[in-house]
């Protein structure tokens, strides 16, 4: 059994009332939020914090998880709403403006560089769930808007009814992991 | 020692399952309303039914095959309270069933005969699960409780009516699978 339908198993169980599975569900889940939080808000306390309180918040709503659905988007969906809420809380509790400074402005950088690289590993974990066809179905959108497949002609509408088909996919999953932010 | 964000997990994880077992369970409240519009003792249906909410609670914190008896036992128990209520509706003209040395009135006959049904039933539906022996006394007991609102139409001797036959009913299956759990 891979590690993702064990958690599925297990967590369906501790959903059902079976405590004696819970040491086994923390400890698959602990590090996947941890790792989660620390890529979405960099190393720190803030991290930290938000994982704490996403574990809390998934194991408190774990009676809730429907085992009909896979346990890790529904635990990062909780997850990436709780890094959310710390992002804002952090930005809200800046009252006073700081100075406007050279170095200010390279980290502004640096947090925005590091931002977008959190949203590129999440695109691609999320890109990682879709089907082979849908993976490749938008890989030939992704050269056909770069104008790198001219030689294939105009697409026909059964192409654009899968493209269209496989970024709901696509969009579907990251909301259900990343809420719609 | 524990790691500390583990027991504050697992804290989180039982108050999780109490807050949505008194979600669940609060709503059984109203199985007192339709019993007392229904014509039982309001001091009898405020009793029992807040003795059945707070096991439906119990039952829905603890899960597994104790949670999963809550609705079959709360639906079934409903058979000897609607049985009951149909033999208030008995006409006058046929009085009481007498079986030669003694007479009794329609209501315990009547509790019995439902408690059979719901026994019976809550058997068929332990076999499927789990843990037969806890499914059947956890659905049993509710059962229990929700006929006894409407079988308490003459006293203690309707619910002990209604809880002979769901026990009779039940028997096959609390000898059958008793095994599993001792």
């Amino acid at each position: 059994m891979t590690d993702l339908a064990h958690l599925d198993h297990e967590l369906a169980r501790l959903a059902d009332g079976d405590r004696s599975v819970f040491s086994s569900v923390f400890g698959l889940l602990s590090p996947i939020v941890q790792r989660f939080c620390r890529r979405r808000l960099g190393d720190g306390p803030d991290a930290a914090d938000a994982a704490q309180i996403a574990l809390e918040k998934i194991f408190a709503r774990a009676s809730d998880y429907d085992p009909a659905r896979p346990a890790l988007p529904w635990a990062l969906a909780i997850t990436a709403w709780e890094c959310t809420t710390v992002r804002t809380q952090r930005r809200r509790a800046r009252t006073e403006p700081l100075p406007e400074t050279e170095l200010d402005a390279e980290l502004e950088g640096a947090d925005h560089a590091l931002a977008q690289q959190a949203d590129r590993a999440a695109l691609h974990e999320a890109l990682a769930q879709l089907s082979p066809s849908d993976r490749a179905t938008l890989e030939e959108a992704f050269f056909d808007s770069l104008g790198e497949d001219a030689n294939r002609g105009p697409k026909d509408a059964s192409f654009r009814k899968r493209k269209e088909r496989a970024l709901g996919r696509l969009r579907a999953l990251w909301r259900g992991a990343f809420g719609n932010g | 020692m524990a790691d500390p964000i583990e027991e504050r997990a697992r804290r989180a994880y039982e108050n999780g399952r109490r807050v949505r077992a008194a979600e669940l369970s609060a709503p059984f409240l109203a199985i007192g309303v339709l019993a007392m519009v229904t014509g039982t003792r309001v001091s009898t249906a405020i009793f029992v039914s807040l003795a059945l909410t707070l096991l439906a609670f119990a039952f829905l914190v603890r899960g597994q095959s104790l949670g999963r008896a809550v609705l079959p036992g709360l639906l079934l128990g409903l058979v000897p309270f609607g049985c009951a209520h149909a033999a208030q509706h008995v006409p006058a003209s046929l009085g009481h069933l007498c079986t030669g040395s003694q007479c009794v009135s329609w209501c315990i006959p009547m509790c019995a005969a439902g408690g059979l049904i719901a026994g019976a039933w809550i058997g068929r539906l332990a076999r499927r699960a789990a843990s037969p022996f806890v499914f059947a006394v956890g659905a049993g007991s509710l059962a229990v409780l929700t006929g006894s609102l409407g079988c308490a139409c003459v006293g203690l001797s309707g619910v002990a009516g209604a809880a002979l036959g769901l026990g009779s009913g039940l028997l096959p299956t609390l000898v059958f699978h008793r095994r599993a759990v001792v």
